[in-house]
């Protein structure tokens, strides 16, 4: 078999151009390996070959992303390898930024399978553990032989297309990602043998470990309710009559926003709920029951609230993951924050 | 009380002139068994199939499936669907092993199908995953009669968007009866027979040191002695009563990987752990069954988590097993009887099937701190691909699935019937990368 081809990822200062002064630098490329790439060139053996090291500055990277990345992306990919290895980063945070998004990008964009070592707690761990393989170093570059023989040993596996195991097995950080397989035992054989095992005081290794999720603390009270202007967003399934965005009962893909201009009351007869978790009948009813536009317009007559915005935002909680969650409440925040929202009702069912 | 359940086992399934058991060898007369199940007047046909392992057949539109049981005697088989509401788990049961009977079929007027469809592969991935794929099945193929399929029957109204109109649910209790009625049939040709196994289910007294446990059965949509149990409390039952045919699922509008399954019921595989190791590891006490999904506020989820935890202190219970049917918000409780038996003391063990979207996402619908000990019955939502299959069974398309029903799918395992069931019975789990 033929030698693999790896190009490495440096900072200014691992690349041995120089400390903080040189975090501007633009990205550079020199053939063959430069620093810890002999430690790395030593770590693959004679499985591979460090053909190029590709350094840039920790701030230029930040400072010109688009462009720093562009030109990394060029100067790796003239190399042809079959493998990238960046870092390790250890603690350094704009260093494992930068690993952890050059890593994301060469498997992106070039489809190049790519490996960066960090210390646990450095913030490209949070950033990018999902889509990158990162093995665990120490805090300082005191572990640098350790950290890229396990670099090394993962990056090998990774660009012979071998399947990973398990992140303890392999040596890699946890990505967070969850995948079906069979056991070797029935779930209830699992089962038994974690009670027995809890009920003697042994200790047991969770299945299925609980996640860590967002905190998001309570906005400050509106000032003045009669100056505001509110939006009723839902997670109840209300949709124009006919569902025209096919808005799907369960595990739904998508929100929508519809207009409320002239609109004084949901009534069953221009509204629906496609909702799949809950029994429709009462809400098609009346859908003012779960997207209260009636008893807004109300206040907004009397004079109780500012206005009432002109859209509602819709979508269907049932079966809802936190990852679409999560980024159906970012686009439908971003959207109430530039429409100068105030304050939103919330409805859920 | 001493269940034994006496096993005949099926080693294969033939139609024949002449309905019997010999040698391992059921003999069905299929048209005997057809104008059976016509009698009651609820189908315009019932067509009866043999789907093997290893075939390459592909059942589709699965309802239910049942395993086929006989109590001799005066024990009651299938109390308040078939034989008399009677308490069972006493006895001899007859039960023809390795097989199971599966009701496929198209639904009635008023029945949601946003959840129903169900698949089983005889062959191939699939049928490594579904209980159902090593199965010798019997399929019957239920036609409704004409009189569930009138749209404008007042009766037709979906009344409920899961579980559909009253007709639908009439329907649906229908299939149940006669699929159960088929399987006793099939049964009581046993009757009289020595069985190659006795399985004895007794839960004698003990080692008083052994800790004392009980399990938390989540249920949706089974009836127990023939009867709804949406509102009612939850119940310390016998664990033979689970396995004596009490239990019986009466919706099939739901997601097919963890649909509770007459048949899952019937082999409960945490039911049978627990039983197994009784007197050995543990002293089981009991099931404690309670409906999932019918309580919607928080303080009634909270006060349903209380009662359920103070029959467990009541008895000095020590640790618990738990398992979540996979819904939704039924999570709530499912967490809150955790976090009240390890605030009491009280060990606990969850069985939880995985239903959330991507392969990144945490997938709680609600958690506790105590849910330290899981046990993942495999995530639902995970793809996976199935060949091209000549002989598809239950109906002429799939629901949301575009194409002809026989093509190579790529589907989530959310669709394969019962390949994560909460009961225990797979093998499938979900592992974190």
């Amino acid at each position: 078999m033929s030698k693999l081809r790896v190009v490495q990822y440096l900072n200014q200062f691992f690349a041995g151009l120089g400390g903080e002064e040189w975090a501007g630098e633009a990205p550079r490329v020199q053939e063959g390996a430069l620093g810890p790439g002999l430690a790395l060139q030593r770590a693959l053996g004679d499985q591979g070959e460090v053909v190029a090291t590709v350094c840039c500055g920790d701030n230029y990277v930040h400072e010109h992303a688009e462009q720093a990345l562009e030109q990394v992306l060029e100067y790796v990919s003239q190399y042809q390898p079959d493998l990238v290895v960046a870092g390790p980063a250890f603690s350094a945070g704009r260093y494992g930024l930068a690993c952890g998004q050059v890593c994301a990008t060469v498997q992106e964009r070039l489809q190049v399978p790519a490996v960066t070592g960090m210390h646990p707690e450095n913030p490209g761990v949070e950033l990018y553990r999902s889509r990158v393989y990162i093995v665990p170093t120490g805090a300082t570059a005191a572990t640098m032989a350790d950290a890229l023989k396990r670099m090394a040993a993962l990056g090998l596996k990774l660009a012979r297309g071998e399947r990973l195991g398990l992140p303890r097995v392999e040596g890699y950080l946890p990505r967070g990602l969850r995948f079906t397989e069979l056991a070797s035992e029935t779930t209830a054989v699992r089962a038994v043998d974690m009670l027995v095992k809890r009920l003697r005081g042994e200790a047991v290794e969770t299945e299925w470990p609980l996640p860590e999720y967002d905190r998001v603390a309570a906005p400050p009270p509106i000032r003045d309710l009669r100056q505001a202007t509110l939006a009723l967003v839902t997670t109840g399934g209300i949709v124009p009559r006919g569902n025209p965005d096919r808005i799907e009962s369960v595990f739904a893909t998508k929100w929508r926003k519809y207009s409320l201009a002239g609109v004084m009351d949901l009534t069953g007869q221009d509204w629906e709920s496609v909702h799949g978790g809950y029994d429709g009948t009462h809400a098609n009813q009346d859908p003012d029951r779960v997207v209260p536009v009636d008893v807004l317009r109300e206040l907004e007559a009397q004079g109780g609230i500012g206005r009432l915005f002109d859209h509602y935002f819709t979508t269907v909680g049932s079966g809802a993951g936190t990852a679409a969650a999560k980024k159906f409440g970012q686009e439908i925040a971003r959207d109430l924050v530039a429409s100068g929202i105030d304050g939103v009702i919330l409805t859920a069912t | 009380m001493r269940l034994e359940l006496a096993s005949f086992t099926v080693r294969d399934v033939r139609f024949s002139n002449r309905t019997g058991f010999n040698e391992g060898i059921l003999s069905v007369d299929r048209d005997e068994l057809r104008q059976l199940l016509l009698q009651s007047g609820d189908f315009d046909d019932v067509g009866v199939e043999i789907a093997r392992p290893g075939e390459a057949t592909r059942l589709i539109h699965v309802m239910d499936a049942a395993e086929p049981r006989f109590k001799p005697g005066n024990g009651s088989t299938f109390p308040g669907f078939l034989g008399p509401r009677k308490t069972v788990g006493e006895g001899r049961t007859h039960r023809l092993a390795e097989m199971a009977i599966v009701s496929v079929g198209e639904p009635a007027a008023g029945e949601p199908t946003y959840m129903r469809e169900a698949i089983v592969d005889m062959a191939g991935p699939g049928a490594e995953v579904s209980p159902f794929g090593s199965t010798i099945n019997l399929v019957l193929d239920f036609k409704p009669h004409q009189k569930y399929l009138d749209p404008d029957l007042p009766e037709a109204t979906m009344h409920h968007i899961m579980i559909g109109s009253p007709l639908a649910q009439r329907y649906n209790h229908r299939v149940r009866a006669a699929e159960l009625q088929a399987a006793a049939h099939l049964a009581r040709t046993t009757e009289g027979m020595e069985p190659d196994s006795l399985e004895v289910h007794e839960l004698g007294p003990v080692d008083p040191s052994l800790p004392r446990v009980v399990y938390y059965f989540q249920m949706n949509w089974i009836d127990v002695y023939g009867e709804n149990t949406d509102g009612i409390l939850p119940s310390l039952i016998h664990p033979n009563e689970i396995l004596d045919g009490a239990l019986v699922n009466v919706v099939s509008n739901h997601h097919a990987s963890y649909r509770s399954c007459t048949f899952f019921n019937q082999n409960h595989a945490l039911v049978r752990e627990l039983c197994a190791r009784h007197g050995t590891d543990l002293n089981f006490l009991g099931v404690i069954i309670y409906p999932g999904a019918v309580v919607n506020e928080f303080e009634q989820k909270d006060m349903l988590a209380e009662h359920a935890v103070k029959l467990a202190r009541m008895l000095g219970v020590q640790g618990a097993c738990s398992s979540y049917y996979g819904g939704g918000h039924p999570c709530v409780e499912f967490m809150l009887i955790c976090q009240k038996c390890e605030r009491a003391g009280i060990t606990t063990v969850q069985v939880m099937p995985e239903n959330y979207g991507t392969p990144d996402d945490p997938g709680f619908v609600y958690s506790v701190p105590e849910a330290v000990a899981i046990i993942s019955a495999g995530r639902a939502t995970q793809r996976i691909d199935l060949p091209a299959v000549p002989k598809v069974i239950g109906g002429q398309e799939l629901w949301s699935i575009p194409g002809s029903p026989g093509d190579s799918l790529s589907i989530p395992h959310r669709l394969l019937y019962g390949c994560s069931t909460a009961t225990g019975y797979g093998r499938l789990t979900a592992r974190q990368y």
